[in-house]
């Protein structure tokens, strides 16, 4: 029988069980790739200590005694009584599980499974004090009780009162799961006024409302304009107005489309558990997350992409022994970009395990008797690879290899009006290319105009904007280059790509577009501003038009065109290697000569950092975290890096790994600048091959700038 | 005897036949409309009626963004009551100077089929008659060769010869100039 008394306190406990679900999660992942992290094991022992609270109010105890275990573990961790080691991760991760099926059970109104008191007793066997704690009475302890933090209780409690008593009080209510997880006040200003229920809506019925929406804030944009030409505009009501008007547009945005990061946000989880069960270790790394696509896309693509997972794991990646043998880091690395590309999504999914062997797979395919013809447009490997039936996978493999994979996920993009083709490299990895089209997306964007002319680029793949003298150009090969940031970049002008005539000015406006490891730089004629577009494809009869990846519109009723950043990365007409270039270029080069990488997640800080060094002579380029600075270290010669810790995505302590674990930047001098000043972190990124550690609280140009000059 | 009489009614009962038939055409004649509805439109100082097939709405200009690759008449993408379709200066389609953007008459004549519409810039929507089928006429008249690709018929109206054109052809055409043919 259920629990509640009711459907308000349902709704409620409901809601706020599935965002601590998953607010633990993501913690537990990022925590198990820095154990040392206490901060963030506290964030957790919150969420853990909530979900308790609730559960109790709820009268839920096998999700009351789960969370408290969770609880007790992360405190003995905090305390530093235990060391979170990759048993304690396994159990915690189980523990999570094992609530989100008992919570899942009992929303359909289901007995909860048995079993949740072994996962219980087993974690509290792993925390300290509580060994010997069971489903009966747990003994009492008799040690000080005090929160993870170091506040020591006011009295001491026994145990028991103390495991019951930690009120919320103690703790600040402002804490976060890493910036992620909502207030407390926000939970509750949430659950106090919305009751989650669905409904379904005919996709088009939607599509025809959200017309409409953006009909009405191009009227609205128009009236506005008319309004302050004459004179009668009431500011105060019109901002209220353009407000509560942005609101219904995004709303309405929403509920026609999905962020692909929803999609996402299971995989790195899935990889976890399936890379442990494999005794296999991996990440996975994303782009183009932000991109919004139709519901109903979004929910067909994620069988697909768990198939191609699955697959990567169970074949591609390597074990971690072997991965150390062939010179690769023990972690293999998983991607997944997906970027607009004319009328399709456009997803790319790749690893870097050992690659496909297309001999053997032919072999199969001939074994099979597979006519290699029978698809236009797909090479012979491509065929087998998409058959049902042909595997070179060995008996036995633990999650897929039955060849039947591979050719459902083809039949399922085949469904969405898509395609799929791959390649793959031996003993470098595999790239799986998808192409889905669409109707509708919403990229974050940044808006330019050219020649009259409004051109948007997704906002993702845009570094800065700048200003440049004329005079400041400097030729590479055909074209020009530009100094942006320290870096020399070829120059396109956009206008010459698309045939519109550049206004004349003295200083040109360029915006840097970066992706895929290389850089352009790209000269308009002024900006306009940033903008959340929604964007469509061409009419048909229009046909592909190069560079360009579909049109928006914005508030004021003029159509902007989306370009392709990835067609401009690769234009023609851009000169890239350097023994082409002049002699003012080489000279410039030579002045530039010794390049430090930044990896800096805070914005602030790599502006100290770069403005720091670039005043000492130096090239600079940036990252914002460990898988961009790997993809710049693939890209570009670099002399010295400078890198933060605590980054998303990638952190510092990785990439140091990383940087180590290849034989061709093993010797590249690293230097860490951390907030983080403890022994012990000093120690650990030290270990791991830092040639220096800066604190940043003490932090001093000329011990950062002695430091490189001293190991370059 | 019933041979002589059957021989005798044969002329009768064809006859009978042949008024039927007779009286069944004039039946449908009378059912077909006798009129047809079209668009009055100024293209330079041309008017030229175009059928209300596929006619979709009249709308004043929005600001146009030229498309890479396409000359005129080709104006470029507009959008129009949230829908953005490529647009068509009409005029020039049909050999006449370029209709001005922002003059007050200045219209956009959304046509074809919803999915897959296009504007076309006219320099005014005048009027929507009733034309009469019986009003069209030879249309192998030298003043309107400029049309010839486009025309249907020469329509006498009102006391005016107007150039009717050929809904089909013009969105063939249309068709061809937004796909980067050469006009």
């Amino acid at each position: 029988m259920s629990p509640f008394r009711d459907d308000e306190l349902f709704e409620v406990f409901k809601m706020e069980t599935e965002v601590r679900l998953k607010n633990m999660e993501d913690g537990l992942l990022r925590l198990e790739k820095n154990t040392g992290d206490h901060d963030l094991a506290y964030a957790l022992f919150r969420e853990a200590h909530s979900e308790k609270g609730a559960a109790r109010i709820a009268g839920i105890k096998p999700i009351e005694e789960l969370s408290l275990a969770i609880e007790d573990h992360l405190e003995a961790v905090c305390e530093k009584q235990i060391e979170l080691d990759d048993k304690g991760v396994e159990l915690l991760f189980r523990c999570i599980d094992t609530i989100r099926s008992s919570a899942q059970a009992l929303f359909s109104g289901e007995a909860i499974p048995e079993g949740w008191q072994e996962i219980r007793d087993e974690v509290n066997r792993r925390t300290p004090n509580l060994e010997n704690e069971t489903d009966k009475k747990p003994p009492a302890k008799q040690e000080k009780k005090k929160d993870p933090k170091g506040k020591v209780k006011p009295r001491q409690e026994t145990p028991e009162e103390s495991r019951q008593g930690r009120e919320e009080s103690q703790y600040p209510a402002n804490d976060k799961v890493a910036g992620e997880s909502p207030s407390e006040e926000g939970d509750e200003r949430k659950t106090a006024s919305t009751r989650r229920t669905f409904v379904r809506v005919r996709a088009d019925y939607l599509s025809d409302l959200l017309d409409v929406v953006e009909e009405l804030s191009v009227l609205r944009s128009r009236n506005r304009k008319e309004q302050e030409t004459s004179n009668r505009a009431n500011s105060s009501y019109s901002s209220l107005l353009d407000s509560r008007f942005r609101v219904l547009r995004d709303g309405f945005r929403a509920l026609r489309l999905e962020s692909l990061s929803e999609l996402f946000q299971s995989f790195p989880r899935f990889v976890r558990d399936a890379s442990v069960k494999l005794g296999k270790k991996a990440n996975i790394e994303f782009s183009g997350e932000g991109i919004q696509m139709e519901r109903e896309v979004v929910d067909a693509l994620k069988d697909p992409l768990l198939h191609l997972i699955n697959n990567a794991l169970d074949h591609g990646i390597e074990s971690p022994e072997k991965r150390m043998r062939e010179g690769k880091s023990p972690t293999g690395r998983l991607w997944l970009d997906a970027h607009i590309a004319g009328n399709t999504l456009r997803l790319i999914f790749g690893d870097d395990g050992g690659g496909i062997d297309e001999g053997a797979l032919l072999e199969k395919g001939r074994a099979r008797k597979l006519d290699f013809n029978s698809v236009q447009g797909m090479s012979p490997v491509e065929v087998c690879m998409f058959s049902a039936g042909v595997s070179t996978a060995k008996e036995g493999a633990e999650l897929s290899g039955r060849g039947v994979g591979l050719s459902a996920v083809r039949e399922r993009l085949l469904e969405l009006g898509g395609t799929i083709g791959f390649h793959s490299h031996s003993g470098m990895g595999c790239e799986f290319v998808m192409e889905i089209p669409y109707r509708m997306t919403a990229i974050e964007s940044v808006v330019v105009q050219v020649g009259g002319v409004l051109i948007a680029f997704p906002a993702e793949n845009v570094i800065r904007l700048s200003y440049v003298d004329q005079d400041d150009l400097v030729e590479m090969g055909k074209s020009s280059g530009v100094d942006v940031d320290g870096s020399m970049l070829p120059l396109l002008s956009l206008g010459d790509v698309f045939g519109f005539e550049h206004e004349v000015k003295e200083r040109l406006s360029v915006v840097s577009l970066g992706g895929g490891g290389t850089r352009v730089a790209v000269r308009v004629d002024s900006f306009v501003g940033r903008e959340s577009l929604v964007v469509r494809p061409f009419d048909a009869r229009l046909g592909r038009l190069p560079m360009l990846a579909g049109h928006g519109v914005l508030d004021d009723g003029r159509v902007v065109l989306m370009a392709e950043p990835e067609a401009l990365l690769a234009h023609k007409s851009i000169s890239r290697p350097l023994e082409r270039q002049s002699r003012k270029t080489l000279e410039k080069v030579e002045e530039l000569q010794a390049t430090v990488l930044i990896v800096e997640d805070s914005i602030t800080t790599r502006v100290l950092e770069r403005n720091l060094i670039s005043a000492a002579g130096y090239k600079v380029i940036e990252a914002g975290n460990g898988v961009e600075a790997l993809r710049r270290l693939g890209s570009e010669s670099v002399d010295c890096i400078v890198t933060d810790i605590q980054m998303p995505r990638m952190d510092g302590l990785e990439l140091i790994q990383h940087i180590r674990a290849d034989e061709k930047f093993k010797n590249l001098p690293v230097i860490v600048v951390s907030a983080r000043g403890a022994d012990e972190e000093r120690k650990k990124g030290l270990d791991l091959g830092a040639d220096a550690y800066i604190v940043k609280t003490d932090f001093e140009q000329g011990t950062l700038l002695d430091s490189i000059r001293r190991l370059i | 005897m019933t041979d002589r009489k059957a021989s005798e009614s044969w002329p009768l009962l064809a006859q009978r036949e042949l008024d039927l038939r007779a009286e069944k055409v004039a039946r449908k004649k009378e059912s077909q409309p006798r009129f047809f509805h079209a668009l009055r439109l100024k293209v330079g100082k041309q008017s030229v009626l175009l059928p209300f097939e596929n006619m979709l709405q009249i709308h004043s200009p929005a600001p146009v963004t030229h498309i890479p690759g396409r000359m005129p008449p080709v104006l470029g993408l507009m959008n129009l009551r949230s829908v953005t379709v490529p647009v068509l200066d009409l005029a020039e389609l049909c050999g006449f100077d370029p209709v001005p953007l922002h003059a007050k008459e200045t219209k956009v004549v959304l046509f074809g089929p919803r999915e897959q519409s296009t504007g076309f810039l006219v320099s005014a929507a005048e009027s929507a008659p009733k034309v009469p089928h019986n009003t069209k006429e030879e249309k192998a008249q030298d003043e309107w060769k400029g049309f010839a690709p486009l025309l249907d018929a020469v329509v006498r109206f009102e006391g005016e010869s107007l150039p009717l054109l050929n809904t089909k052809r013009l969105l063939e055409k249309t068709e061809e100039l937004l796909g980067g043919k050469a006009v």
